[in-house]
């Protein structure tokens, strides 16, 4: 199965945002997820309900401190980008971390990283999984038109209760309703139409 | 007798099996960089970093503070002469005008066949370590192999957890300037915040 290394905003947008763990569950059927102690730690609170968890997660520890390596790089960056800081705590460095093992197990199939800056900076500085990187929404679409691997209407749906949590006040995946009705819209009419044939 | 001498030039490896697997590592920092070549600078520091971060690698060797930042004796000698890889790399001299990449190390064609045979040896007998220890010369290839010897010493001279390897420097005055700050702070906006 194809591996997937996904940031906490992607397992926040299942178990709280949306409140639909039977689609983390299916997507779980399809694809092998990945996650570090630290990321697992970070989602206790959403997790511990969730008895399916521990089964279709599975950890992989290392014998080099990659996330310090990381740190280290970007304590330099640090001095122009003083929110980098914020990446420890958020998890984008074990999730980096966690992708370059995938990848030399040949096991990665997509890095997923919603935010802005961390995403940015996988996209232009890390050559060896870029080619991976992807987010929540696009995952979304790829793993209907290209995997095959979700069903279009599920797709939709999810699209459509992202922004169904979004008009209750919710900020899944950052998003505000002007930039689902630019980015998650034309996903929606791209499955309609596939859909329609 | 002839491995007397050779063992006092590499005092700062406990002994022969440590040797042996910092050639190796040596090797592995080689292949997987992407043109199987590094300036002695980089590989120097990307070995450091990665002993830095490894609970493994650490015990093999020692860094100290040099005229360039973090310095190995014994990771230099084993680059210019080493004992069990001997023949697999090559050195190049740097152009006159580089006073700071200290030159080029570049794997030849038996060095080639060699890290492809030892990669290969990793895959098939799935040795966890070793693969996640490539995976973390794979991560600093990528996060230092585009910078040029004067901005990969900036990321050793401004990051406080290293300030122990730069009171020796000769260098620091050159690097950390305002010319190289503007030069960071453009990188870094162009590759975070674009």
């Amino acid at each position: 199965m194809s591996g997937i290394a996904a940031d906490a905003s992607f397992y926040i947008l299942f178990y709280n945002d949306i409140a639909d763990v039977t689609s983390l569950h299916i997507i779980s059927e399809k694809y092998d997820m990945y996650i570090t102690n630290k990321l697992k730690l970070e989602l206790i609170n959403h997790i511990k309900h969730d008895l399916k968890f521990e089964q279709f997660v599975v950890d992989i520890s290392d014998d080099i401190d990659i996330v310090e390596m990381l740190e280290n790089y970007c304590e330099t960056i640090k001095l122009f980008y003083p929110n980098i800081g914020s990446w420890k705590n958020g998890g984008e460095f074990e999730v980096i971390g966690l992708a370059y093992i995938l990848k030399q197990y040949g096991l990665l199939s997509y890095v997923i990283i919603d935010d802005s800056a961390p995403h940015n900076f996988v996209k232009n500085n890390l050559s060896n999984i870029n080619m991976h990187l992807i987010r929540s929404i696009g995952f979304l679409y790829t793993s209907f038109k290209r995997d095959k691997l979700l069903k279009g209407e599920h797709v939709i749906e999810i699209y459509n209760n992202i922004l169904s949590s979004i008009k209750k006040g919710k900020r899944p995946l950052n998003i505000t309703e002007k930039e689902w009705v630019k980015i998650v819209k034309p996903y929606i009419i791209e499955i309609q139409c596939d859909l329609n044939g | 007798m002839p491995m007397v001498p050779k063992m006092v030039a590499y005092e700062n490896i406990y002994n022969p099996e440590n040797q042996r697997e910092v050639e190796y590592f040596i090797l592995l920092l080689l292949g997987t960089s992407p043109k199987g070549r590094l300036s002695v600078l980089h590989l120097e520091k990307e070995f450091f970093f990665l002993w830095n971060s490894s609970k493994y690698i650490k015990p093999l060797m020692e860094f100290i503070a040099h005229y360039k930042g973090p310095y190995s004796k014994a990771l230099a000698e084993t680059l210019r002469s080493p004992m069990y890889l001997e023949g697999l790399w090559e050195y190049e001299e740097p152009n006159k005008q580089d006073d700071l990449s200290g030159g080029f190390i570049k794997l030849n064609e038996k060095g080639i066949q060699k890290f492809k045979e030892i990669l290969s040896k990793i895959s098939s007998r799935n040795d966890k370590k070793l693969v996640n220890i490539i995976a973390g010369m794979n991560l600093l290839h990528d996060l230092y192999g585009n910078l040029d010897s004067k901005e990969l010493l900036y990321f050793v001279y401004t990051n406080p957890n290293y300030k122990k390897y730069i009171t020796k420097s000769e260098v620091y005055d050159k690097i950390v300037t305002n010319e190289m700050n503007r030069n960071i702070a453009k990188r870094v906006h162009n590759t975070i915040e674009i």
